[in-house]
């Protein structure tokens, strides 16, 4: 085998080798990523989060909460089960990047109650919802990351 | 496994039974000899000798018999030799191969005053000496014809004749010595008469064939160092050799010492008579003084006799043996023996004295592998033949040795037309033997060099001596430009640091390119300068401590960085020898890179130094980490040195870095949320999220524990290289 030969094989062979081993990056979708800030990635320790009340507004007004309503905490699983600290117990759903279903199981009758938030933010430490509440007026809730 | 072995014994069972009858049949054919015979004859097939055979009486030798003398195997013959062969089924008498046997000895005064040497048909092959007719012999006559005389390996001589004891005034007998129509090809030595001219033998010496003969000597051209020599003194004058018609061709005088042709060898003579009749043969050339050059006579030595070579003939004769004398090129020019072959042929035109049969012929072309070392090629070239008369153009079809390393064709296996043995011959053999000395003579160099490097340092003075340094890096004096060599880098960078795991192939690869520029600053020592661009990146999801997982850190970063380095060569770097074509080297140096950490944001890709993740942009009165980072290195790099410009090889490095922030992560308290959201960075959200992906409660906890690792990485893979100036 010649030089040039020699350098082209080495050259190929190389570049095949280092091609194939190269590390590839995954992008999740935005859709992905919103779940894995409002319940965590699945791995060891960051399988849930829990988001306390911080604040809330009814059309608009701000609406003072009582200490024991800002103790108030909802517990989102990466698995899609969700509790809060009432004691419901149910599961969650992320369709879309502005909706999260979240559906109360009671038991043992296993009735199921359903809501619909529309998401106004979410980032690693606050959450922002908004919902219609049964008397037409609209909730906004603001929650912060409690770990 | 007994049933399948039984089987196969069965099924095996017929080949077994021939192989053995074979096998049989040769050990019954086969005729070892040893000691003294009164007579022997010969017959068809196989005799070997290992010894001295000693024949008192006649020898005969019957066509189709083959004779394998095997070293120290000699037949001494002291009475008739009949060696008679048929042109259809010749008498084959060889020496093995790497046990050569001496050969045929004529010996003594035989009783019988009537017998004679008559040797036809015969084919000496792989002989130390084939035919020695000692002093003291004497027969009624000698008859030399038809036979080959190809392939000895014996450096003495092919045929050599010394005086039968006559006596000079009263002895008026004389021994007729016939050698005629033979072939001489491929042998090592000359034909020896001690006297060609003389009163008691008649020499002629007619229609031979003598072409392609190597005769060893030195230098100095002297008698000896012809393919035909001996004396012719005034002392006698009866008998005056006939020297005629033979054809003398491609005969060369070699070197002892450098194993390279000095220059033709066809005659030489010596003795008191004025001059020798040598006329009328072929003598390798129409150019006279061309023919000059390959006599050894009173041109060259005022006491010799003068060689009457003309007239000569142009062509050889028709009735000489067949043979090729004369290559020429493809447009007919004349082809220099001494031509160098660097670049494939054409073809060639081959000028032979009778029709040849080139259905078989084989051209070969042999050459070096590469620059500087042993390794020949040989390949058979494809070709087309073009005969015109006695001469064939033969156009070469397939080209070969694109990369222009000396060599020489070989044209072999032509037979005539009654299809008996035609000689090979040889182009641009003496160019390619100057080379293989040039090569030899390198290789011992690397050779000795070695010698001395062994016996270096056999005590402990001469281990340490005062000036080691200057013994171990000598200096060069050799010009800048052809110390510098430049080198194309590429491989695999892995970062090893506080997003890493303990198994350094887990982590992830990426690639790395380089420039490198090596300065030869002593025998042993080299500096280079390497600029290369590379990325960085891992994720704690890789790794298999718990801890990390839970951190769920992240981090690519593109490098960019510029490399000094000091190398030791473990081989001296001027030489280039095929003995140390793989030579390793080991180096430490420094590195100045420019990197810059990012990672994805909801699909989006941040700088992450700007964001102070660590929080340090959440204090007014610090400032964030500096994207420039000092680091030093370990190398070791074995490379193959292809020839003396180009060599490949494999690189490793293992860098450390002066910064903890190549990954992002530094020994940093994780900052609080709130801090961070009140801080004057410009995406508080993505600076929240890369502080604590997993938003862990992780307050009073540094963000690079568990491990608190330094950032560095490890670099691997191929290089090429290249010195672009002489």
């Amino acid at each position: 085998m010649n030089i040039k030969n020699t350098i082209l094989f080495v050259s190929i062979l190389s570049s095949a080798v280092l091609i194939s081993a190269c590390s590839k990056t995954a992008v999740k979708s935005s859709l992905e990523f919103q779940k894995e800030l409002l319940a965590g990635t699945g791995t060891f320790s960051n399988t849930q989060y829990t988001w306390q009340l911080d604040s809330c507004y009814i059309d608009g007004t701000h609406f003072p909460l009582t200490t024991v309503q800002k103790s108030y905490k909802k517990t989102f699983t990466y698995d899609g089960r969700y509790s809060d600290s009432d004691l419901n117990v149910g599961k969650w759903e992320m369709e879309t990047l502005d909706k999260l279903k979240q559906t109360i199981i009671y038991q043992p009758s296993n009735a199921r109650d359903s809501s619909v938030y529309d998401i106004i933010s979410i980032n690693a430490g606050r959450l922002n919802l908004k919902v219609k509440l049964s008397n037409g007026q609209l909730g906004t809730y603001s929650f912060k990351k409690s770990n | 496994m007994f049933i399948k072995f039984q089987s196969l014994i069965i099924n095996l069972k017929p080949i077994l039974m021939i192989g053995f009858i074979f096998m049989s049949a040769k050990a019954i054919s086969q005729d070892t000899l040893s000691g003294n015979y009164p007579s022997l004859t010969m017959k068809s097939g196989l005799h070997v000798i290992k010894n001295v055979v000693t024949v008192k009486g006649d020898l005969n030798i019957e066509p189709g018999a083959k004779i394998e003398l095997i070293e120290p195997g000699i037949l001494v013959c002291e009475g008739a030799v009949n060696s008679r062969g048929e042109q259809n089924n010749k008498i084959e008498i060889y020496g093995k191969s790497n046990l050569e046997g001496v050969g045929l000895v004529i010996r003594g005064i035989d009783s019988n005053r009537n017998s004679k040497i008559d040797i036809q048909y015969t084919t000496f092959k792989s002989l130390q000496l084939p035919l020695f007719f000692d002093f003291g012999w004497q027969r009624s006559g000698v008859n030399i014809s038809d036979n080959y005389f190809i392939n000895n390996i014996g450096k003495v001589s092919i045929i050599q004749v010394l005086n039968p004891p006559f006596n000079f005034n009263l002895d008026s007998s004389y021994i007729d010595f016939k050698v005629r129509n033979n072939i001489f090809s491929s042998n090592n030595a000359a034909i020896y008469f001690e006297d060609l001219k003389s009163d008691h033998i008649n020499f002629e010496i007619n229609n031979n064939t003598i072409v392609g003969n190597s005769i060893y000597g030195f230098k100095n051209y002297n008698i000896s160092t012809n393919i035909l020599y001996g004396r012719v003194d005034q002392l006698f004058s009866r008998f005056n050799p006939k020297i005629d018609n033979n054809s003398f061709a491609f005969n060369y005088l070699i070197d002892n010492i450098t194993d390279t042709v000095v220059h033709a060898a066809n005659f030489g003579v010596y003795g008191t008579d004025k001059t020798i009749d040598f006329k009328n043969n072929y003598l390798g050339s129409s150019d006279k003084n061309k023919i000059l050059k390959s006599i050894y006579d009173q041109t060259l030595n005022y006491n010799a006799p003068k060689v009457e070579f003309e007239p000569f003939l142009i062509v050889p004769a028709a009735n000489t043996p067949s043979h090729i004398y004369e290559i020429n090129n493809v447009d007919n020019s004349e082809l220099q023996d001494t031509l160098m072959i660097k670049d494939p042929l054409k073809g060639l035109v081959l000028k032979a004295n009778n029709k040849l049969n080139y259905a078989k012929t084989i051209v070969q072309y042999s050459y070096f592998k590469d620059d500087s070392s042993l390794i020949k090629i040989d390949t058979s070239v494809t070709y087309d033949l073009q005969p015109d008369g006695n001469a064939t153009k033969i156009t070469i079809t397939k080209n070969v040795n694109t990369s222009k390393k000396v060599g020489f064709y070989t044209i072999r296996d032509m037979v005539d037309s009654k299809g008996d043995y035609v000689p090979e011959v040889r182009v641009g053999y003496i160019a390619y033997l100057n080379d293989l000395r040039r090569r030899k003579l390198i290789a011992e160099l690397v050779k000795d060099k070695k010698a001395e490097d062994s016996v270096k340092l056999p005590t402990p003075a001469a281990a340490a001596p005062v000036d080691s340094i200057k013994n171990q890096f000598q200096k060069i004096e050799s010009p800048l430009k052809s110390r510098l060599e430049f080198s194309l880098y590429s491989g695999l960078a892995i970062f090893n640091g506080t997003i890493s795991q303990r198994n350094l192939f887990g982590n992830d690869k990426n690639l790395y390119n380089g420039l490198n520029v090596n300065y030869t600053i002593f025998s042993n020592l080299s500096a280079s300068m390497t600029i290369a661009s590379f990325k960085l990146s891992n994720s704690d999801a890789n790794s298999n401590n718990n801890e990390q997982q839970a951190r769920g850190m992240s981090f690519a970063t593109s490098m960019l960085g510029i490399s000094t380095s000091v190398n030791y060569d473990f081989v001296d770097n001027r030489l280039y020898t095929k003995a140390r074509k793989i030579r390793p080297s080991i180096g430490l140096g420094l590195d100045v890179n420019s990197f810059s950490p990012s990672g994805i944001y909801n699909g989006v890709v941040y700088k992450l130094q700007p964001l102070g993740t660590g929080g340090q942009l959440v204090d007014s009165t610090k400032k964030a980490y500096s994207s420039l980072a000092l680091g030093y290195f370990f190398n070791f790099k074995v490379r193959y040195q292809i020839n003396r410009f180009n060599s490949v090889g494999f690189h490793l490095s293992i860098h450390r870095s002066m910064s903890d922030y190549l990954d992002d992560v530094g020994p940093d308290l994780y900052p609080a949320a709130d801090k961070i959201m009140n801080s004057k960075v410009d995406n508080k959200e993505v600076a929240l999220y890369f502080s604590n992906p997993t938003s862990r409660n992780v307050l009073g906890r540094y963000r690079n524990s568990p491990d608190n690792s330094k950032d560095g990485y490890i670099i691997f893979g191929v290089f090429y290289s290249r010195r672009l100036f002489k």
